[in-house]
């Protein structure tokens, strides 16, 4: 059964591969929700941390490897200019869980692989499940295709605690 | 107190006595691994230990180099990646993601441990090494990098019975990756065309940014 609403706290492992024009860009991420806010780590496949970016409301905020606060500001534009391409963090942290932002436009479809959705100016298109969250996700956008795999979910939903 | 002959040569002989890798400090261990360890097979686990105490991050996997500078890291656990050095570019191709992103290898790797271990002989070229402490039989080392663009902060080698045993590195944001080392066969015979990559079908091979 899926997840109608956002968890109170979730955290996830994963991987990203990122197309953009051509050009590629791979990483794994640790991502943490938190009811004030997510925090996403970039790391290299040995754990290193390369980056790690906080998202509060409406305020994003990037830490190069160094853990130097690099900038904040708007996340797309942000991780387009450190990391090459953007990142739809906003709508993310819905999206990881197949979920829509309810406070944004969307529309949901179906095609033969899969659940998709409009969102952001995104598609993302959901592939395998888990038992709550899926484990696969494509976000695309003109020139850019961004796959994600998740796994290791930590789910903590109020409602299930003693 | 002067000792006498007999009782001199004696403690010479118990001193002597005692294997070379029992009191061969970790640095000198490390040393003439670097110097010796021509090519190198290893099954390897790691953990990776958040800050804020989160569950660990387990993984392992296998891993062989050629060194200089080639090497080939397989994770099979909890996922598929794999890492290929070949001298010149780094291969890393991730099944699920069906991707592969190639780029140069230097711009790369080149403070990263499979760089470290696959990297030339003089390890002091770039890292300032320290005798640490002996725990479990494992002589650790640590290298701090001389130069401050490194993404760790810190890196522990662990030596034991002359091979590389372990490593800890210790990154920018407080989080520690442990690389165990087990299995360790130093100079097998390698065939030549693991460290070469060959993107499997269907994959899509990218160009680094």
């Amino acid at each position: 059964m899926g997840l109608t609403s956002l968890p109170e706290r979730f955290e996830v492992d994963g991987r990203i591969a990122a197309k953009v024009d051509g050009e590629g860009y791979q990483a794994n991420f640790v991502w943490r929700h938190l009811q004030d806010g997510d925090a996403i780590d970039v790391q290299s496949p040995l754990g290193l941390t390369l980056g790690r970016m906080e998202l509060q409301g409406s305020t994003a905020r990037f830490f190069d490897r160094h853990g130097a606060l690099r900038a904040d500001g708007d996340m797309e534009r942000l991780t387009a200019r450190e990391l090459g391409w953007p990142l739809p963090a906003a709508g993310l942290r819905y999206w990881l869980l197949g979920l829509a932002d309810p406070d944004s436009p969307s529309s949901w479809s179906e095609n033969s692989e899969g659940r998709l959705l409009s969102q952001y100016g995104w598609q993302v298109e959901f592939t395998g499940a888990q038992n709550e969250a899926p484990s696969r996700l494509i976000l695309r956008r003109e020139g850019l295709e961004v796959r994600i795999a998740l796994h290791d979910w930590r789910i903590d939903t109020p409602s299930i605690k003693p | 107190m002067q000792l006498k002959p007999l009782a001199s040569s004696l403690l010479a002989a118990i001193w002597f006595a005692i294997p070379a890798s029992a009191f061969a400090d970790g640095v000198n261990q490390l040393k003439s691994f670097m110097e010796n360890a021509r090519s190198l097979k290893a099954d390897f686990s790691q953990t990776v230990i958040q800050k804020n105490g989160k569950k660990p991050q387990e993984g392992s996997g296998t891993l062989t180099i050629q060194r200089p500078g080639k090497f080939r890291w397989t994770y099979r656990k909890p996922y598929e990646q794999l890492l290929v050095g070949d001298g010149t570019k780094l291969w890393v191709y991730d099944p699920d993601l069906a991707q592969v992103t190639v780029k140069k290898l230097d711009e790369s790797l080149g403070n990263s441990p499979a760089a470290l271990l696959a990297g030339s002989n003089d390890l002091e070229k770039s890292y300032q090494l320290r005798n640490h402490s002996e725990i479990d039989g494992i002589a650790w080392v640590d290298a701090s990098p001389k130069q401050k663009e490194n993404t760790f902060e810190q890196i522990r080698l662990g030596m034991k019975d002359g091979k590389i045993a372990a490593m800890e590195l210790h990154d920018n944001f407080g989080q520690t990756t442990l690389i165990r080392f087990n299995n360790v066969e130093v100079n097998p015979k390698l065939n030549a065309d693991q460290f070469q990559f060959t993107p499997p079908k269907g994959a899509d091979v990218l160009g680094d940014r």
